[in-house]
């Protein structure tokens, strides 16, 4: 026994070493309204971090009778941290009827005096009772995880929430340990923040650190915001709690459910606590948990959604652009940094909009690294996206605005933010880049130096000068004389007039008459002699001269005849020169005439091809 | 002769303003290459206007300074317009067909061997025309000369450019039903065709931007196309067409 007291007055000891100004003290009675001579429960409790806790001192009390009940002290730690409860008990009994004031107590802890607040308290005379009225406190409307749950089902069903009545007791309701869990909304878009607060409370030390077990999520990702501990009254007894805040995200449009968060303790029994947790405890652990909530996840509206929607969902959103440099050589790289901020799920945001900057770049795939951080409760942070560009051709460039979408759930709408645009100077590669420079093609290779001819893009053609051919010049310009092209019909008409006018004046013309006229004479000769003048005339219409003063065989030398054909004019004109002086009916003979008539055309028209 | 003498007074003014027009075009080449095409779709309009004849080089940069400007519609109906001037020049043939191929049209039939296409329309119809009139000044002037001489020679000539005249005339004749087309562009993105002149009547069709149509008549604000890759006819606003 000695060595549990040395024990516990070492750790009372390096708790009060520990300990710093964090004490509250509250007074509360089991009942306000109470019977003369019935028993009124005081409960003196001081909660502190520091173990210097000296006996309350009492205030003057004439109107009851006064009876200390003993005290409790229990110590725990959470997390690390000692937390002292003692409860100093009272049990009043009223000599008076009517109200009285149960004053303030004073207590000393840490050297530093505390006061609780006065209570009143009505008294009856024996026999009128009390009734309904003692109550000795007021229970909150949500107070442990099952009422909650009623809130969140009620909510669901659109009814409103009425604080739960409390039956009249003469006890707390509340348990020694419970856990509640919160949500700050029951319905979110897909990637909307909603706050879940897990609470445990106690207000009895437990043996050893509770083990806090996080509830399972069910369609969320989550982020730990932060852990809180404190105190809070509880069913007129004051509670002690450490508080697991959560930032919870829906991934999936339905129902999504946030289980059962656990925390496993071990009651504390009495005085010897402290040694238990050394020497060994026969009580058992227990647990207490929260019970499941079910969230509603809705999914993102279509209307107004662009490609530039990378599923950022959050306010406050901004971006920017900056590249590591201005101005560079084809082939060198350049770091196009990208920064979106704001507040939202930065997890949410996993690819850039795709970024055109045309064929003039190689652009590579983006790395991507994020940074939260949490205000007021709300999860924000930066995304930051890195991409690598390079560039392929030279020249003045304009990388675009970077443009953002992302969808508001305070407002219900996409809204859609852009960086300003970054200006590029891209210089010719250097020697030693050109080597370097990684060429592609589709089409062939070249055949001077093994690599190949890359084709990046295709465009549209330069300006060009007016310039036309010779060919297009003059035809154009015939085309453009216009009107007067038809003076060309004119031209012809009269020159086809002035030769009918001249009537043979031309030469082709008279030639052609020549021949024609031989021609229908001879087929109209009737007899022998009408052939041979015929023939005659035509020969000197086509020399020009008159047949009387040149041969047969001089004629034929002029048209330059055949000498076959020559031979044979020869012959025929001697043949007419006998028939001339033959007798009358040589060529009476119908039959005959005609022959020598069809021979006569012949000549004529082998002569007329002939002739010169 | 006194319209002889105009045309010579104009040769005399173009050839004196001659350095202006060359420094008008370096004003829109300036504008073009500083990326405001805007100014030189601007510039070059004013030198179509006051051209004395149609340019193709002209219509080609204007169609250039649309094509960057995004009016897509605009630069085809110009490029169309420089092709018909000018059928051999490479330049306006690969930005023709640049064009149309980004929107999945063809200059040229894909029935039709591209040598064939190309020598069909090697000469324009007004050089075609200019042609058929030059070979008829040819035709009349060995005439003459035939009628004087005799030559034979001349006559084998004479009947060359007969036969000269029948083939170009025949050629002129089959290109003019081309040239005379009266063509259109899509420009608006999705035109409603209806079967009608007016909204009262049901949209048959739709067609897309950029594509080209043939116009067949008109009536109010609306004219009758024909839509020969769907084999198909119809009514559209005519604010939805840039006539070519």
């Amino acid at each position: 026994m000695t060595l549990k007291k040395l024990f516990l007055f070492f750790i009372f000891s390096m708790a009060t070493m520990a300990a710093f100004a964090q004490t509250q003290v509250y007074a509360r009675v089991d009942k306000t309204y109470a019977e003369v001579k019935e028993e009124i429960t005081l409960t003196i409790n001081v909660v502190s971090n520091s173990t210097n806790i000296k006996n309350p001192i009492m205030p003057s009390l004439p109107n009851f009778n006064i009876y200390s009940s003993g005290q409790a002290r229990n110590v725990s730690m959470i997390n690390g941290k000692v937390s002292v409860n003692m409860h100093f008990n009272y049990i009043l009994s009223p000599r008076f009827a009517g109200k009285s004031t149960i004053g303030s107590f004073a207590v000393e802890v840490d050297g530093q005096v505390y006061k609780t607040e006065p209570i009143e308290v009505e008294v009856y005379r024996a026999g009128q009772g009390s009734g309904a009225k003692t109550t000795a406190g007021k229970m909150p409307a949500y107070s442990s995880s099952q009422t909650y749950q009623n809130k969140v089902k009620a909510a669901k069903t659109g009814q409103a929430q009425k604080p739960s009545q409390i039956a009249p007791s003469k006890r707390n309701l509340y348990p020694d340990f419970f856990m509640t869990a919160k949500v700050d909304k029951m319905q979110a878009y897909l990637n909307e923040q909603i706050n879940l607060k897990i609470r445990f409370y106690q207000n009895k030390s437990t043996l050893g650190n509770p083990q806090y077990e996080r509830p399972k999520m069910e369609g969320f990702i989550f982020e730990d915001i932060k852990t809180n501990e404190g105190f809070e009254e509880k069913g007129g007894s004051q509670y002690r709690y450490i508080e697991f805040e959560m930032a919870l995200f829906g991934i999936l449009p339905g129902e999504a459910t946030i289980g059962s968060a656990k925390v496993e303790y071990v009651p504390s029994s009495g005085m010897f606590d402290a040694f238990d947790m050394f020497f060994g405890s026969a009580a058992s652990p227990q647990i207490v948990k929260t019970e499941p909530i079910e969230i509603t996840i809705k999914p993102l509206p279509t209307k107004d959604k662009t490609a530039n929607f990378a599923g950022a969902v959050g306010r406050d959103f901004q971006i920017s652009t900056q590249v590591d440099k201005a101005e560079l050589h084809v082939g060198e790289t350049l770091v196009l940094t990208t920064k979106i901020s704001g507040i939202g799920n930065m997890r949410a945001i996993d690819t850039l909009p795709a970024l055109d900057l045309g064929p003039s770049f190689r652009i590579y795939d983006s790395t991507s690294s994020s940074s939260t951080k949490i205000r007021s409760g709300l999860l924000g942070g930066i995304k930051e996206f890195k991409t690598i560009i390079v560039p392929r051709t030279s020249g003045n460039f304009t990388i675009p605005p970077s443009v953002f979408q992302y969808f508001n759930p305070q407002i219900e709408s996409y809204q859609t933010i852009q960086s300003a645009p970054i200006n590029l100077k891209v210089l010719p590669a250097l020697d030693n880049q050109r080597d370097a420079l990684a060429v592609q093609d589709f089409s062939q290779n070249s055949a001077q130096n093994g690599k190949k001819i890359e084709r990046i893009s295709r465009d549209i053609y330069y300006l060009k000068k007016e310039e036309t051919s010779l060919l297009n010049k003059t035809l154009t310009a015939v085309k453009y004389f216009g009107k007067y092209n038809y003076l060309l019909f004119a031209v012809l008409a009269l020159a086809l007039l002035i030769n009918f006018i001249s009537k043979g004046e031309f030469e082709f013309l008279s030639n052609q008459k020549a021949y024609l006229k031989a021609k229908r004479k001879i087929s109209k000769a009737q007899n022998i002699s009408a052939i041979a003048p015929a023939l005659q005339e035509y020969l000197a219409a086509k020399q020009g001269k008159a047949l009387g003063i040149m041969t047969i065989a001089q004629s034929a030398k002029n048209l330059k005849l055949d000498t076959a054909t020559s031979t044979l004019l020869n012959a025929f004109w001697q043949e007419l020169e006998m028939l001339k002086y033959a007798p009358s009916d040589t060529l009476k003979n119908t039959l005959a005439l005609k022959q020598f008539v069809q021979r006569a055309l012949n000549l004529l028209k082998q002569i007329e091809k002939e002739a010169k | 002769m006194n319209n002889i003498f105009k045309n010579f007074l104009l040769a005399s003014v173009l050839a004196f303003f001659a350095p202006y027009l060359f420094a008008q075009e370096s004003a829109a080449q300036k504008a073009y290459n500083q990326g405001d095409y805007l100014q030189a779709a601007q510039i070059y309009t004013e030198q179509l206007k006051s051209a004395q004849k149609p340019s193709a080089a002209l219509y080609y940069n204007l169609a250039n300074s649309y094509y960057k400007l995004g009016l897509t519609p605009r630069a085809i109906a110009n490029y169309y317009r420089a092709w018909r001037l000018n059928p051999r020049d490479k330049d306006i043939r690969h930005n023709l067909s640049f064009v149309m191929a980004q929107n999945g049209q063809s200059l040229i039939p894909g029935d039709v061997p591209a040598s064939a296409f190309h020598l069909f329309f090697y000469l324009s119809i007004i050089e075609l025309e200019g042609l058929l009139w030059l070979l008829g000044w040819l035709f009349v002037i060995v005439f003459i000369f035939v009628l004087i001489s005799d030559n034979r020679k001349l006559k084998k000539v004479l009947i060359c450019l007969g036969v000269g005249i029948l083939f170009v005339g025949a050629w002129y004749l089959a290109r003019r039903p081309f040239d005379t087309k009266h063509l259109a562009v899509i420009s608006v993105n999705q035109a409603e065709v209806r079967s009608g002149p007016g909204l009262n009547f049901p949209v048959n069709l739709s067609v897309p931007r950029n594509n080209i149509v043939q116009v067949k008549d008109t009536k109010d604000n609306w004219t009758q196309i024909l839509i020969p890759q769907a084999n198909a006819q119809g009514w559209v606003l005519k604010e939805d067409l840039e006539e070519i």
